[in-house]
């Protein structure tokens, strides 16, 4: 067969069917053929295609509006938002968030499910406790929350040798309030900072996981987060480390390299545009330029249109006198190859029939 | 317990090796193209220190496509 990689399908389909050995040979011969006729076209402009292909879907789906309902719900970004994010390559993006699949017994019980979802959520001493400080006593108190400590999963006693530990002195509490005393030497800009590290000492969880909920994927547990860390949750013993995942392309390329983060897009692409059907190829093409240069970049001025060849391209795009001085000054040459500038100087476009030439053969 | 935890066994990263240097010059020539043509990866990327790659190797990555099956394609490391 000409297409080998169909070959193994082909033969389990004649073999399913028990087909005869000449009737194969024409059945792959059809297949063959059927292929030929679906491959496109000498300069067929794939990439207008593709842009035109999630442009359009894109103008739709500007009009709806999602919601969300429910509380214990990570809620992503979708959409139009969604697809500009991954675009755009923002290194910031919205909803940041993971999926993370449990080894065995984790992902079958969801008591322990449960457990690793709350071990997992960062918590700081302002989530669990209120802060105060008082500078005439020179006084920092902390009111501890029980109901917030018991719902974390904490105990007072680690909280407390925390806190002990950061100020570097003894500590004693009473009841669910903690008094530290300082003396009439400590100045109140110090007072003040200590106050504000305190509300960010980190009492448990991994760091930037702000929220972690369980779900259910198939039979199998899988808690989903928001926020991301994702090079810290495939150390963790109980995370299956070959299927974890976050939606954060940055983050993939840097943990698992730009492949993997070619994948996330195409992935998070499909997410994006939901129920409109646009066609895997498409997004694979975009996925395969953003991470052309081996690292995930943006399609806009600094990305991708921004490093085209042509000058006339570029400024096509933006920054018009930009790029046109520059070319001036360092006198760049349009080869006229692309289409935006064969549409600027009005010659037919180098794409499809454009750029065959036909010569007729005489007397025959 | 468990073997050294490695990126490689992640489903999202696809089979990777480094090609010859007789496989390069094969490759550059069925493709018409120069290796900088090539599309890039970069020297500090997770794979490429897994393989011990050193710029200017050609990787091979083993993609799994829903679409065309497995397909290869290649990277230079710059």
């Amino acid at each position: 067969m000409k297409y080998a990689h169909f070959e193994p399908s082909v033969e389990k389909f004649a073999e399913k069917r028990g087909l005869p050995k000449t009737k194969v040979t024409k059945l792959k011969k059809a297949v063959d053929q059927w292929l030929d006729s679906v491959r496109i076209d000498p300069w067929y402009p794939a990439g207008l295609v593709a842009a035109e292909s999630m442009g359009e879907p894109a103008t739709q789906a500007t009009l709806r509006t999602f919601h969300f309902a429910g509380a214990a719900e990570v809620s992503v970004t979708s959409g139009v938002d969604r697809m500009l994010e991954i675009a755009d390559a923002l290194r910031k993006i919205k909803t940041p968030s993971m999926r993370i699949y449990l080894k065995e017994p984790y992902s079958k019980d969801e008591d322990k499910a449960r457990e690793f979802a709350l071990s997992i959520q960062e918590t700081y001493l302002k989530d669990v406790a209120k802060i105060s400080e008082d500078y005439f006593s020179r006084e920092i108190r902390i009111d501890l929350d029980e109901g917030a400590i018991e719902d974390r999963g904490l105990d007072k006693d680690t909280i407390v040798s925390k806190v002990a530990a950061k100020v570097k002195k003894k500590v004693e509490p009473e009841g669910n309030t903690i008094v530290l005393t300082f003396g009439e030497d400590m100045p109140l800009m110090k007072l003040r900072k200590l106050r504000m590290s305190l509300e960010k000492l980190h009492l448990s969880g991994i760091r930037g996981i702000r929220f972690a909920v369980v779900g259910k994927d198939g039979d199998e547990y899988v808690v989903s987060t928001s926020g991301t860390n994702l090079k810290a949750i495939l150390k963790h013993k109980a995370v299956d480390h070959t299927r974890t995942i976050s939606n954060d392309i940055h983050e993939v390329a840097e943990v698992l390299g730009i492949e993997a983060a070619r994948y996330v897009i195409i992935e998070e692409l499909k997410k994006a545009y939901g129920d409109m059907e646009v066609d895997l190829r498409h997004f694979s093409l975009l996925a395969d330029l953003l991470t052309y240069d081996g690292y995930y970049e943006a399609v806009g001025r600094t990305g991708v249109a921004g490093k085209k060849g042509s000058v006339f391209a570029r400024a096509a795009f933006e920054e018009t006198g930009k790029h046109l001085t520059e070319a001036a000054i360092w006198g760049e040459v349009e080869h006229l190859k692309g289409v935006v500038e064969n549409l600027i100087v009005g010659l037919p476009v180098k794409v499809g029939t454009g750029r065959v030439k036909l010569v007729m053969k005489l007397g025959e | 317990m468990a073997a050294k935890r490695s990126i490689m066994d992640h489903v999202l990263v696809p089979k990777a090796r480094i090609l010859s240097d007789d496989e390069v010059s094969a490759l550059l020539e069925k493709y018409h193209v120069q290796k900088e043509n090539l599309p890039k990866i970069l020297e500090g990327d997770p794979v490429v220190k897994e393989l011990g790659a050193k710029k200017g190797d050609v990787i091979e990555f083993e993609r799994n496509s829903p679409i065309a099956g497995k397909t290869l394609y290649y990277r230079v490391v710059v």
